[in-house]
């Protein structure tokens, strides 16, 4: 019973650790992602502990997620698009300034995507360590 | 585990995998309105920021709180039926529902918030983007939906736990169906309300 008080309240500190996210004010882009990377290691620790999952076999595991998940990837390919629409305008301001500037934005660009690709990373990594036992 | 369970490729009983394939389907409906509605949301830039983070946020967070505690008591209660405990079954499934019951008491209040003070309906709003209350009402009015149902269902099998009806499997299958819906809460708390707080 403790281990499922402990996945509560890692889901609690979680929860709160998004809120706190949410007056950082980012992008709108950069946001999605952090808040997305959280959401989904919350729906990890949901399936696994709450829903049972870690404890059933790995053939129920391979028979459900997998088409679910390239169901949802498929969804997503879509969001690219809906990101575009910002971008024409982003691309032009980017444009009209001198090379300087270019590379201090490029720079800014990848400084943004930093923390979203460490939840990511986080997330896997996680992911690999829980399928070891 | 009971004994057809054990005949079982995925060593489950057929009433637990059904909802699990059902789980999976709805996991896909929700997953469309989600993306549906990020679509929309990312490609406006002027996207309302109607929430405030008192009540709003405020109020949001507190029903997280409650669905992700409602999910813990539901554990208690399977652990309960595990233990052929089935006073303390129905105790904790009580929990559960009065937890899934506070939730919609507090989204209802919420909703008549934003319809009374901020004028958003599902076709209009005073920021002219229709889109926002559309998406709003379907994604957050499918979800309690399912809390409500879910609360009807809990309390049918807590009615019979009651009576020494129902096995330790049936009470494990509606849990997996309250955690799910906790699960969903978990990607439209963020995604709805804490992409559009009021800056």
């Amino acid at each position: 019973m403790s281990i499922f008080v402990r996945v509560w309240i890692f889901l609690l500190a979680l929860t709160g650790v998004e809120v706190a996210l949410a007056y950082v004010h980012a992008s709108p882009g950069v946001m999605l992602a952090a808040l997305l990377g959280l959401s989904i290691l919350k729906a990890v620790y949901i399936i696994a502990y709450f829903m049972h999952m870690k404890y059933e076999r790995p053939l129920l595991k391979w028979a459900l997620f997998p088409p679910v998940i390239l169901m949802i990837l498929a969804l997503l390919m879509l969001l690219p698009d809906a990101a575009r629409a910002q971008c024409v305008q982003c691309k032009r301001t980017a444009e009209a300034q001198n090379a300087e500037r270019g590379v201090a934005l490029n720079r800014g660009i990848v400084l943004l995507l930093a923390p979203a690709m460490v939840v990511l990373g986080g997330l896997a990594l996680h992911a690999r360590r829980a399928s070891r036992h | 585990m009971n004994a057809h369970a054990a005949n079982s490729p995925f060593a489950i009983g057929s009433k637990k995998f059904g909802m699990w394939l059902f789980i999976v389907s709805d996991a896909l409906t929700f997953a469309t309105f989600l993306v549906c509605y990020t679509y929309v949301r990312i490609a406006n830039p002027d996207w309302p920021t109607p929430f405030d983070f008192s009540p709003g946020i405020v109020y949001a967070s507190a029903m997280t709180l409650v669905l992700l505690s409602s999910s813990l008591t539901m554990v208690a209660a399977v652990h309960a039926m595990r233990n052929a405990d089935r006073a303390g079954t129905v105790r904790w499934i009580g929990a559960t529902m009065a937890g899934g019951v506070v939730f919609v008491a507090l989204h209802l209040s919420e909703w008549l918030h934003l319809i009374r003070d901020e004028n958003v309906l599902p076709w209009s709003n005073p920021w002219g983007e229709p889109l926002f209350g559309a998406t709003f009402f379907t994604l957050t009015g499918l979800h309690m939906l399912h809390v409500s149902a879910g609360v009807i269902y809990l309390g049918v099998i807590a009615l019979g736990v009651g009576r020494s009806k129902w096995s330790e499997e049936d009470v494990e299958v509606c849990g997996l169906y309250w955690h799910f819906v906790d699960l969903v809460w978990m990607f439209i708390f963020p995604l709805v309300y804490l992409m559009s707080v009021k800056p």
